[in-house]
Parts: C-alpha cells; structure tokens; sequence
C-alpha cells in the first residue's frame, strides 16, 4: 500500500495501480494515507531549494490580509462595549432591547417549510432551486437574504435536492453537524436529529460536505456517498451502488441488511403511523429488499410473509405479533 | 531566535514571531503539500490555510520546543483531501494513461499542472459546442443521452461534436512540444461509441 503512496507522489502510478486506490475502502485508505504521510513530512528528502522568495511573499501577504480582517473587527467592538458600559442603566437596557429589537425583525422572516410524519412537499426557491421533503423533514430560508451573495438553507429530515447552477453564488445547506456548500447538483440529504449518521448520495454535480464537528470535509463526485458519524465527526466516501438516488421519491423504501427494528421504524415515518411491536427477538432480525410504499397493506404482507407475524391495523395504530 | 522562544512569542500574539515561523517553514510547507495536490494553486491555498490555522488557534499551542508535528496535523485533513479529489478526477486518470505511455516511450515527463494546463490550452480553442460536449462526456462522465438532454441536442449531434471535437484537440497537441499528449485521446475516442 505504501508503494501506491510513494507512486502517487512521484508520478510514477500506472492505471491498474489508480484503480486499485480507487476501489480501496476510504477508511482503509485514509489510515494508510496519514502513515505515508507522516513519513514524508519528516523525510530528508524533501527539497524544497527550488521555492521562489516571490511565492513565499506573495502567500505571505495574502495570509496576512486575512489575519488583519479579523484583528480589524477587535478593536471597534471593544470600543463600543466601553462605550455601552460607561452608560447610565437604564439607557443600557434600552438600548439592548432596541437592538435585540431589531435584530429579531430581521432574523423572523424566515420562510419555513415542514413535512409531519407520512407527508412530501416540494418546494421551489426564488433561484429555482426545487426541493423534495421526504416524512417528518423541515427547510428553512430568509427570503430577503436568499439569493443575494449565496443561497443559504437550513435543513433537517431527508430531501432530495435539484440545485440550479450559479457559480457566483453557492448553496450552503446548515444542518446538524454538517454544512455543505453545492454549485448545480442532484443529491439526496439525510440528516435527522436523532439518528446517529447523516447522509448525502451525490447524483450529479459537485458538492462539498463539512463535518463541525471535525472539520474534516470531503468534495464529492457522482455516484459517491458520504456517510457522517455525528459523534467523531468522521467521514466515510463510498460508492453508491444504487444506480438512483433517493429511492423514497420513486415510492419505494430500500434495506440492505437494515434490522427489523429500523425497517418498521421507516414506515411508521412514511406513513405516519405507530407500530406497537410484540415479538422482541424479531427487532434485530435482518431484512433486504425493496418495498413499493403506494399501499401500506401491501407493505405490511411482505413483512407479515418474511417473519411469519400477523398486524393488525386500527386507524393509525399497527400492532405486530408473531404467529405461531 | 531560536524555535521555543519564537513558540512562546507566538503563544503570546506576537506577530512578528509568527512571521518567523512563516519563513521558517513555508517553503518545506509548499513542497510537502505539492507532492500530493499536484497543483502549485491549490497547494498554496492549503498552506495559507494551515497558516492561518496555526494563527488563529495560537493561544492554545500546547507545543513547546518546535511546531514541525502541528503543521503536520494542520496540514493533514486538507491533503487527504486533495488527494481523494485528485484519484477521483477524469483529468487525473487521463493523466496516469498518459504517464504510462510515454513511460513506455521514453520521452520526457510532465507535471500533472503541466498537462492540465496544455489541455485546458487546447480545449479552449475549440469551438463552444464542442468543448461543452467534451467536459460533459469526458470530465463529468454522463452518457451521450445525459449530454443530449442538458444541451438540447440529438444524441447523434452530441456523436459527431465529440468525434470533431476529439479530432480537432489531436491536431491541436500534436503541435504542442509535448507529442505524448496524442496518447490520451485514444482513450477518450472510447466515448464516442458510449
């Protein structure tokens, strides 16, 4: 593996090696990848004698540019609380509401858009942009805002995104976690509060995906997913095997080796209903297979057929019990 | 100055002791970073950013005697990075064929940016439909269909445009100094019959 690294840095990779790190696992990779990397950080045979002093100034000078905007911004916000601090009370507390006030106008008119549970929308952004809300998912922006400098949402649930192009200005979806910066793509997004992943199956396009919680991001191409842990902030790049992407918006719901638990859990969102289950050990029971979600009796055959259990509807309320 | 007290001036805000760590380690930064986005722009854009990292987080360096390991682990996320971009990229993979075959040849090598910058060269004096149909098909990988669909056109103009276009970049690189270019583009002809 090592070889492959040492190949890539010198150029001297051949096709069959580039495919080989390609169908790599990304974790796998990666691991190897910060080794190799480490070893050539501290080599000797770095030789960096051919850097020109002009490179070197020119960086400097953009990066001290940078550093100066933020210590800019220090010095006046100092001034201004001095100023805030040697008023009377009162004033100050005037003066406080005023601008919270203000503030508030500003911030309140947002335009939100939400799915309960068993509901789609689609909605259309003033840039054209459409977006399809699978169950329980909810999208957020600031029309004032929106389509100014960029087009920025906030986002929870699972969507799949038609984004048109603007190069000048990027699509930045905020979601848990995450944020994501996209120029004229299709993806699917998944991102809930309480799941302990989030993730984004890139069409077409290019997006890049940002953990907060890491900092690590990752620009991806067609046909790849990422998957992030919410709780390392770790990100994984796979292939994505399906040849479409957001099957829910086809009426379909696909598992692969998804637990039983996670497969009922997945209609009592797409249909909005509850499911009382009575046969425990049955949860973690393994389903793959697509289900074609127009009718829930037909969903609920199939895993009455597969498991041998029995449901019983009444309303919105399922119960399950096994069959003897 | 020596590294722990430029380290300790740092810690404190100086200024003045980050520009010495700059000139300290900038250009080893630059190299190192090149080997793997094997591109002089985005490399530069890295280190600035490494920089600017060490800059900003400067108050908690928990390093005392030298900051050689804390670039590293700055510098690591943002490599990883580049690198998955890079084995990703058509451009990239062309490029390997291509490193290949002139390995085969003997004739001289060219840096990656090099032959990136020759193809956006010839790319760019081709005409407007037929450069679109190329970086649709080739550098974004959709079918003839898919390029069809997004530029109006019947499939079979999206043939023609391609085989024209693919024709008129051979003669284009062929007068360039580099002859191994012409190499690459049988593999791109495997996309007219797409």
């Amino acid at each position: 593996m090592k070889d492959l690294y040492k190949k890539y840095v010198t150029d001297h990779l051949t096709h069959q090696e580039l495919e080989m790190l390609k169908n790599t696992d990304p974790s796998i990779l990666d691991r190897e990848l910060e080794r190799f990397m480490e070893e050539e950080w501290q080599s000797d045979m770095l030789d960096s004698s051919n850097v020109s002093e002009e490179l070197m100034v020119r960086v400097k000078s953009q990066l001290d540019e940078k550093i100066q905007l933020r210590r800019l911004s220090m010095p006046l916000y100092v001034k201004v609380f001095a100023w805030a601090a040697a008023v009377l009370l009162p004033l100050l507390i005037l003066s406080t509401f005023y601008l919270y006030h203000e503030n508030h106008q500003l911030v309140s008119e947002e335009m939100v858009v939400a799915t309960g549970l068993g509901e789609r929308a689609t909605i259309t952004l003033p840039d054209a942009t459409k977006v399809t809300l699978n169950a329980d998912s909810k999208l957020t922006y600031i029309p004032k805002v929106y389509n100014k400098k960029e087009r920025k949402i906030k986002f929870s649930g699972e969507g799949y995104f038609e984004v048109s192009k603007d190069k000048e200005r990027p699509f930045l979806i905020d979601a848990k976690g995450l944020n994501i910066t996209v120029l004229g793509t299709t993806f699917d997004l998944l991102v809930r509060n309480n799941e302990k992943t989030a993730e984004l199956s890139l069409e077409s396009g290019k997006v890049m995906f940002r953990s907060l919680l890491s900092g690590k991001f990752v620009i991806l191409n067609p046909n790849q997913k990422v998957v992030l842990d919410q709780s390392t902030g770790n990100l994984v790049v796979m292939k994505d095997e399906s040849q479409y992407v957001a099957p829910w918006k086809r009426n379909e719901l696909v598992f692969r080796n998804a637990p039983l638990s996670s497969v009922l859990s997945s209609i009592e969102k797409t249909y909005g209903v509850h499911i009382v289950m009575g046969c425990k050990e049955c949860n973690s029971d393994l389903f793959t297979g697509t289900l074609v979600t127009n009718d829930i009796n037909g969903v609920l055959e199939v895993i009455e057929e597969a498991y041998q259990l029995k449901a019983v509807m009444n309303g919105h309320e399922i119960s399950i019990v096994k069959v003897k | 100055m020596d590294e722990v007290n430029l380290i300790r001036g740092l810690k404190q805000g100086s200024k003045s002791a980050f520009d010495a760590i700059y000139a300290m380690y900038f250009k080893r930064l630059f190299v190192y970073c090149l080997r793997f986005t094997k591109s002089s722009e985005d490399a530069e854009e890295i280190v600035q950013d490494v920089f600017l990292r060490l800059w900003n987080i400067r108050e908690s360096i928990q390093q005392e005697d030298t900051l050689r390991s804390l670039l590293f682990i700055i510098s690591k996320n943002y490599l990883i990075n580049a690198f998955h971009k890079n084995i990703n990229s058509p451009v990239y993979e062309d490029y390997v064929n291509y490193q290949e075959q002139i390995a085969v040849d003997n004739i001289s090598r060219m840096e990656y940016e090099e032959f990136v910058h020759q193809l956006n060269h010839a790319m760019s004096r081709l005409p407007k439909t037929q450069q679109l149909v190329i970086e649709l098909s080739r550098f974004k990988q959709l079918s003839n269909k898919e390029v069809a669909e997004r530029l109006s056109l019947s499939e079979q103009t999206v043939k023609n445009q391609l085989s024209l276009g693919l024709k008129m970049l051979r003669s284009l690189l062929g007068n360039a100094p580099i002859i191994g270019l012409f190499f690459i583009l049988n593999d791109l002809f495997r996309y007219v019959d797409k």
